[in-house]
């Protein structure tokens, strides 16, 4: 996992463990410290996972808040980052189960992806996306056909760089499951992306 | 999983995908992917997919969330640690809003103020000690001073009598007057104080707020 930014301050040079170590002994600078290190993979974590600015500041925020009150129990048997990790991926979900509708996360395990992708009707063409939309909105529409399982795996995967076993431990599953849902989850995803007209090979778009 | 590597195992595939599989397991599907179109094809498409998705960026807002408040107690779960209950906000702000109203009557209608404390003072300001205390008086006269209230008094000494008790009332009621004006400056100073901390401290003591932004 990597912390979005290390300021120059020379306490940014403490690991996590000595800022937390330091803030279960209330200094609450040094948890300022953790929050200044994590807020932007939290942000971004939970932006990614419920697709919403407002509501993805507001879980960052709650997240945050939740491990500093949880702090006194944080015993330190996993990295503070997954613990943290933990503790947004349960207010995304929660966040998910009282707001979201999509259909497409009912979407059993077992299902073929490429049949799903093959049943999704008419989507816009690169030329009206490209018109008024950069690619990476197109990614986000095309993240929003996956399940929340197979979603959160890849966001773990690609932009957290976390490992199988540690988006295993985060989901409560096996890792040959992780593996399932990245490998579901980026063809369904290649497929949408293919329909939009991005196909690009080695980073060139064709 | 081994140094063999049986073709359409996507597992496999994308343990190579993402770089997370052993050097024999690694070695073994690259040279399957040598010879397997197939393979080679889904792999190669992943890969595109996954450049795709680094496009996908977060809005770049402004976070900067920090504990506000008292930074020397340690961390803990109290219950001021959690921002008021609804109803506890809407109960406080009734108070204020009335003591509002009462302050701004005194302090910008003077005389309508006057005119609306004295008669409640009469129904419900005066207090029960302050009556009992005159009450008391009154029973001393009558009982223990009987030559300075003679059973029977004439006009005029009923009348000084009267106007006796009237000063005592009227002197009653400026104490009461006093000691109301009193309760409401000390509960606007609190509230000051209370408006202060809030405002300086986010929606808690120990509440996370949006803050100014920092150096980096």
């Amino acid at each position: 996992m990597v912390p979005g930014r290390y300021p120059g301050n020379a306490r940014m040079t403490s690991t996590d463990e000595e800022l937390v170590a330091r803030s279960r002994g209330g200094d609450h600078e040094s948890f300022n410290q953790l929050i200044l290190r994590w807020e932007r993979p939290i942000y971004a974590l939970a932006y990614r996972v419920i697709g919403r600015e407002e509501e993805a500041r507001d879980v960052c925020q709650e997240a945050f808040l939740r491990a500093f009150r949880a702090l006194p129990g944080f015993k330190g048997q996993a990295k503070f980052s997954s613990w943290l990790y933990r503790i947004t991926l349960n207010l995304c979900r929660d966040w998910i189960r009282r707001h979201r509708r999509a259909p497409v996360s009912q979407m059993p395990e077992d299902t073929d992806p490429l049949e799903l992708a093959a049943a999704v009707g008419p989507v816009e063409t690169i030329e009206d996306l490209a018109a008024r939309r950069e690619l990476t909105l197109v990614v986000e529409k095309a993240m929003e056909f996956l399940p929340e399982e197979q979603r959160t795996a890849i966001i773990l995967k690609e932009y957290h760089g976390l490992t199988f076993q540690e988006i295993a431990d985060l989901q409560g599953c096996p890792l040959s499951t992780v593996k399932t849902r990245l490998y579901q989850g980026l063809t369904v995803l290649r497929r949408q992306l293919e329909r939009n007209g991005h196909v690009r090979t080695a980073g060139k778009r064709v | 999983m081994g140094d063999t590597f049986h073709c359409g195992d996507t597992e496999a595939l994308v343990g190579f995908l993402y770089e997370e599989c052993g050097t024999d397991e690694r070695a073994a599907i690259a040279a399957h992917l040598a010879v397997c179109s197939a393979c080679t094809a889904e792999v190669g498409g992943l890969s595109v997919t996954r450049q795709q998705l680094s496009a996908w960026t977060p809005p770049d807002v402004r976070l900067d969330f920090r504990l506000a408040g008292d930074v020397t107690s340690a961390p803990r779960g109290s219950w001021w640690s959690s921002p008021l209950p609804a109803w506890a906000q809407l109960a406080a702000a009734i108070v204020i809003f009335a003591a509002g109203m009462v302050l701004g009557a005194g302090v910008f209608r003077p005389a309508a103020w006057a005119a609306a404390v004295t008669p409640a003072a009469d129904v419900t300001g005066i207090n029960h000690a302050e009556l009992a205390r005159l009450d008391r008086r009154l029973r001393d006269i009558e009982h223990k001073s009987p030559q300075t209230v003679p059973a029977a008094l004439d006009n005029s000494s009923r009348e000084a009598i009267a106007t006796w008790v009237r000063q005592e009332i009227r002197e009653s009621e400026r104490r009461n007057r006093i000691l109301l004006a009193e309760t409401i400056f000390k509960f606007s100073e609190d509230r000051a104080l209370d408006v202060t901390t809030v405002a300086s401290s986010g929606r808690g003591p120990m509440d996370i707020s949006f803050g100014p932004r920092r150096e980096e």
